[in-house]
């Protein structure tokens, strides 16, 4: 069944036509990568698809349901994920209370209820251990209380892909999650989608090391100005039209 | 000594203004000059209720203003949720300025620039209210309680929420926040609140007039957060009874002639730019980091 679909995307930003009629859909599990040369339209793709910006055209769906703002499920809980390009921390607060901020959790009346004490301490205890864990897990030999300013930019990448993963969203869509990574830190990462996906999630990522693309994507969608070059499996991105998108 | 209780009234009441201001745009970084809008509020709301009602009593009042408050900061919050820093203060500020214009105007109701005076002496809980020291243990009752709610909201996951919306509000966002019922309800807090000490203050002075409420004194009340410590809880008490005191202190200065109140008003603002220049966080940060 289709998790994720969005029909006749459109979005102009002034006299820059960002996407140009988009319908996709996707199915869980699965890891597509989404690329395309500069400017072609895949962030704002992806932020039409959180919920982050609504588009001038068209409609996203998720479950079958059109969806508006951060799409939620029927139990309250976060539909979508995702982290940014560049690396969008709370730098001025611990790494643990970054990946608190996710967490599923702490979210909505449970706010209210920590102020106002109904909350039990096992509860917030809990969710502290699982922060930690899950800490430990993706970005090893970083301290929970450390400073997210002061860890190195590389951990600072795995920390946003933790704090997405702390939300237990069933879509995670991830923008460039390996620019700027040395060896180590990029086979983590690829190792952490291929893990995502095996655990059930549709991962959607931007990409442009086709390469790496070609060794995490089940499918890809390649763009250019806007519109869909290509779709299909990763050998698309072989094909004569997206070597012209790339190379001119 | 009622000279002295009577400055440390009004310095619990400018703590209880900055402390909520403090919360709004310290810590959630939303930076209001409407706080003085709804102090005023509070206070006609209070003014009005005693008139109607003789020998009012005081938490009915609070509750009635600050309920009322909470309901009249949804005209700011919800068309500023998509506002931030600069235009949000230019917005804050649309909404004073039409605020003022309505005590200076609805004079059926507020009598105009004059002013209400005769305030009636309150009750609380069937005693009555009526020398300075009552008031002081009554504003100082209040600003602790509302202190120890500050404290709270901060060091649990509301606190790590209004960091968050400050810092980045996207990223916050992007994680499943509801930010844009935290920035209403924040809003709705810090309106309440100084509502509240509106109350306070109508029922002490027992006249207002709508020059107590305008921009400037929002100004006042941010220039009391950021010199006392924005970031902080203690921070703004700190500033609210530095810049409540100095004021006071001035008075005594030997200036002659009529250029004394200029002159008063020219050191106040000087001693703002010094505590600025060698305090950029703030009064009470700077005690922080000498600890």
């Amino acid at each position: 069944m289709t998790l994720l679909a969005c029909e006749g995307i459109a979005k102009r930003f002034g006299d820059t036509q960002a996407l140009a009629g988009i319908d996709l859909g996707f199915e869980q599990p699965a890891t597509v990568g989404l690329v395309g040369p500069n400017g072609a339209g895949k962030t704002t793709l992806i932020n039409i698809l959180a919920g982050l910006l609504e588009p001038d055209k068209g409609m996203v769906f998720v479950d079958g349901k059109r969806v508006r703002r951060v799409p939620r499920g029927m139990d309250g809980g976060l539909i979508v994920a995702r982290t940014f390009q560049e690396t969008r921390l709370i730098m001025d607060a611990a790494v643990l209370d970054n990946i608190l901020l996710g967490c599923r959790s702490q979210r909505g009346m449970n706010t209210v209820r920590s102020i106002l004490g109904i909350r039990t301490e096992p509860r917030e205890s809990k969710d502290i251990a699982y922060c930690r864990e899950l800490l430990a897990a993706i970005v090893p030999g970083v301290g929970a209380l450390e400073y997210a300013g002061n860890i190195s930019y590389g951990q600072q990448k795995l920390l946003g892909l933790a704090c997405c993963i702390a939300t237990e969203a069933h879509i995670l869509l991830l923008d460039e999650p390996l620019a700027g990574l040395d060896p180590t830190y990029r086979g983590r990462t690829i190792d952490l989608i291929r893990t995502l996906r095996a655990q059930g999630k549709l991962v959607i990522f931007i990409e442009h090391d086709l390469q790496a693309v070609r060794a995490m994507a089940d499918s890809v969608i390649v763009l250019g100005e806007g519109a869909i070059i290509a779709q299909g499996a990763p050998l698309v991105l072989d094909s004569s039209e997206v070597l012209e998108a790339y190379l001119g | 000594m009622d000279y002295f209780i009577h400055v440390l009234v009004l310095a619990a009441i400018n703590g209880m203004l900055a402390l909520s201001l403090a919360l709004l745009a310290g810590h959630a970084g939303l930076i209001s000059l409407a706080h003085a809008s709804f102090f005023g509020f509070g206070a006609y709301g209070a003014a009005l209720i005693a008139l109607g009602v003789r020998q009012p009593d005081l938490a009915f009042t609070a509750l009635a203003c600050v309920v009322s408050a909470a309901a009249l900061s949804l005209f700011v919050s919800i068309p500023c949720t998509r506002l931030s820093g600069d235009y949000l203060v230019i917005a804050t500020l649309g909404f004073q300025t039409i605020i003022t214009s309505l005590f200076n105007n609805m004079r059926s109701v507020t009598n105009g620039p004059q002013g209400v005076a005769g305030i009636p002496l309150p009750r609380l809980f069937g005693a009555h209210i009526t020398e300075p020291w009552q008031f002081l243990v009554v504003a100082m009752m209040t600003t602790s309680g509302l202190y120890l709610i500050v404290t709270r909201i901060l060091n649990t996951a509301a606190g790590r929420l209004l960091h968050a919306l400050r810092a980045d509000e996207t990223f916050t966002r992007s994680l499943g926040r509801d930010t844009f019922g935290t920035k209403v309800a924040i809003f709705a807090f810090a309106a309440g609140v100084a509502a509240l000490a509106g109350v306070i203050y109508a029922h002490y002075i027992t006249f207002i007039d709508p020059g107590t409420f305008s921009a400037s004194e929002s100004i006042v009340l941010l220039s009391m957060v950021i010199a006392g410590g924005a970031g902080s809880v203690t921070g703004p008490l700190v500033g609210a009874l530095v810049l409540t005191l100095v004021p006071e202190a001035l008075r005594f200065v030997g200036v002659p002639g009529p250029t004394t109140a200029a002159i008063r008003q020219m050191l106040y603002g000087l001693l703002l730019v010094a505590v600025m220049l060698a305090r950029p966080s703030g009064i009470h940060s700077s005690w922080q980091r000498r600890q």
